[in-house]
C-alpha cells in the first residue's frame, strides 16, 4: 500500500516537472523575437521554476530512489538505464534554469537556438523511461 | 553567470548531505562495530543514500546552467565524498551565489 502511495506521488511529481521541461523550452525559444514581452515573461518564468518545477524535480527523484530502494530495482539492468536518462534531464533542465537565469541578469540575451530541442529530448526519453519502467526488459 | 537560486538549493541539500554522512560515520558505524547495534546504520544508510544522490543531481543540474570552471566543477563534486567537505565547500557556494544575485 505505501509503496503504491510512493508510486502515485512519484509519477504526479514527474507529470508537473516532465511538463516543465517540455514546455519551459518552447517559451524560451518563442520569446527569441519577442524582446517587448521578454523582462515579463522571464520573470514569470523564473518563479514557476522556482516554485513549481524545481521542487518537483527534487520530489521526483526522492520518490523514485526511495521507491528503487524498497522494490529492490537496483539489480536490474533497466533501472540504470532510467537512471541514466532522468540525470541527461536534470541536466537539460539545469541548462534551461541557466538560460532563464541569464536572461533574468541581461535584458539583451538571447536564448540559443537549439533551446526548443530540450523540448524534443525531453519527449523522446520521457518515452524511452515509459517503455524501461513499464516493461522493464532486463 | 550561475543560477543563484540553483547555487541556494545545492547549499542546502549539501548541508543535507553532509549531515547524514557525519552521523552515519561518526554514530552509526561506530555504533555497529563497538555496541553490536546495526539498527542505525540500516536506519541511515539508505536516507544518506538518497541525500546523496540528490545532491549529485542537484550539482549536476547546477553546474548544467553555466557559471562555474572546470576545476570547480571538480571540486563541486569531489567534496560529497568528503566528510565534512559539503560544510567545508558551503562558503565558496555562499559567494558564488552572493555574486550570481549581484546586480550584472
Amino acid at each position: 500500500m505505501i509503496y503504491a502511495l510512493l508510486k502515485a506521488a512519484h509519477l504526479t511529481a514527474m507529470v508537473v516537472w516532465l511538463a516543465g521541461m517540455i514546455t519551459t523550452p518552447l517559451a524560451l525559444s518563442a520569446l527569441r523575437k519577442d524582446e517587448a514581452r521578454r523582462a515579463d515573461a522571464i520573470g514569470a518564468l523564473r518563479e514557476r521554476e522556482r516554485r513549481i518545477f524545481g521542487p518537483a524535480m527534487l520530489l521526483t527523484w526522492a520518490l523514485g530512489m526511495t521507491l528503487a530502494l524498497q522494490g529492490g530495482w537496483f539489480a536490474s539492468g533497466w533501472i540504470w538505464a532510467k537512471l541514466a536518462l532522468v540525470l541527461l534531464l536534470s541536466a537539460l533542465h539545469g541548462v534551461t534554469i541557466g538560460q532563464i537565469s541569464r536572461a533574468a541578469r541581461d535584458p539583451a540575451h538571447t536564448p540559443p537556438p537549439h533551446i526548443a530541442a530540450i523540448s524534443g529530448a525531453t519527449i523522446a526519453a520521457l518515452a524511452v523511461i515509459a517503455v524501461l519502467a513499464g516493461l522493464k526488459p532486463f | 553567470m550561475s543560477d543563484p537560486e540553483s547555487i541556494k538549493r545545492l547549499r542546502l541539500i549539501g548541508l543535507v548531505e553532509g549531515c547524514t554522512l557525519l552521523t552515519l560515520i561518526g554514530v552509526a558505524v561506530p555504533l555497529k562495530h563497538i555496541a553490536g547495534l546495526p539498527q542505525l546504520v540500516s536506519a541511515l544508510g539508505p536516507v544518506h543514500g538518497v541525500a546523496f544522490v540528490m545532491y549529485l543531481v542537484v550539482a549536476l543540474q547546477t553546474v548544467a546552467g553555466g557559471g562555474f570552471r572546470a576545476g570547480e566543477i571538480a571540486r563541486v563534486f569531489a567534496v560529497s565524498i568528503l566528510p565534512g567537505g559539503t560544510f567545508w565547500n558551503d562558503a565558496f557556494l555562499k559567494r558564488k551565489q552572493r555574486a550570481a544575485e549581484a546586480p550584472a
